[in-house]
């Protein structure tokens, strides 16, 4: 089970390569300007919320005004937490 | 992004970590062997830089195994032997292996 | 008797490149405490080479594989670049070769 760290928002190529890639049993988690998936209707988006597989990195969210939309918000040390229990992690940037 | 992938692979080699390097998609380009710096530039000198000559030192840095994906090849009519560094070119089932296999993956 | 450098950064590498000489590196290795003998000069010949090839100028693991081949040395190791460049060899020898700094260099 892949966690799959996207950092970049919806307009750039590594958000589409990302979303593209995610396994059925995959994870992904938000961070910098990841999180204003949040904000699209995206069905890669909606299939990864229906299954309580998106996460987003509070604060991210926060500084950017961007709300929960049905993610799983967390803090640094549940950032932490999540890579440890998935392997292998793969960062898009 | 071809530059910053090339620098984090450059950093992680200069403290022998292991790891191998695939060129996928577009990033095949940045392996065409017959590519050119710009003489005539004036003002960017830096993005101008020819990445083929920084992509040539990886084996220096002791990144040795280098990947490029087959069908990726086939879509821009390209053959292995226009490349640089002779990379291994995978089909999709040899990627997913080689990727599943990995403990950490950066995706530039 | 010191010859006059060409503009340099804060931390004492060329700004260009282009400006070195032999007497430069000369210049600059006496700033550092160091007197350069046939030794450092087939290692800062070969860090010129290598930034030619390459566009960039080497931590320690990638110049020394590189000495090894191009010197054909083989018994270059850390060691050997720390007696001639004591503290940080490939930081010191890049900056008496007039590169600049190596990235991913501590």
């Amino acid at each position: 089970m892949t966690i799959h760290i996207l950092s970049k928002s919806p307009q750039h190529a590594a958000y589409k390569s990302c979303l593209q890639h995610v396994g059925p049993q995959d994870i992904v988690m938000l961070i910098n300007d990841g999180v204003y998936a949040l904000k699209t209707t995206d069905a890669a988006v909606q299939e990864l919320l229906d299954d309580n597989r998106l996460f987003a990195l509070q604060h991210d969210a926060t500084v950017r005004g961007v709300t929960a939309n049905g993610a799983s918000l967390i803090d640094e040390a549940g950032f932490v937490a999540l890579t440890c229990e998935h392997s292998p992690s793969q960062s898009w940037f | 992004m071809g530059r910053e992938g090339l620098e984090a692979a450059l950093a992680a080699g200069a403290f022998d970590q292991n790891m191998a390097i695939l060129f996928l998609g577009e990033a095949i380009w940045q392996l065409l062997s017959t590519q050119q710096t710009a003489s005539n530039v004036a003002s960017d000198h830096h993005s101008q830089k020819n990445h083929l000559k920084m992509t040539n030192a990886l084996p220096l840095f002791g990144i040795d195994q280098i990947y490029t994906s087959q069908d990726d090849l086939n879509d821009f009519s390209l053959q292995l032997e226009e490349l640089a560094l002779s990379p291994t070119a995978l089909w999709p089932s040899e990627l997913t292996a080689l990727m599943s296999n990995a403990k950490t993956i950066l995706s530039f | 008797m010191t010859t006059p450098l060409p503009p340099v950064d804060p931390e004492g590498f060329l700004c260009d490149t282009n400006d070195w000489t032999k007497p430069i590196a000369q210049q600059l290795a006496l700033n550092e405490g160091i007197t350069l003998t046939d030794a450092h000069w087939e290692v800062l010949d070969s860090l010129r080479a290598f930034y030619q090839e390459f566009d960039l100028a080497p931590a320690m693991r990638p110049l020394i594989r590189y000495l090894k081949l191009h010197l054909n040395k083989h018994d270059i190791n850390s060691l050997y670049l720390l007696s001639l460049f004591p503290g940080s060899p490939a930081k010191l020898a890049a900056k008496i070769a007039g590169l600049p700094k190596p990235e991913n260099c501590l």
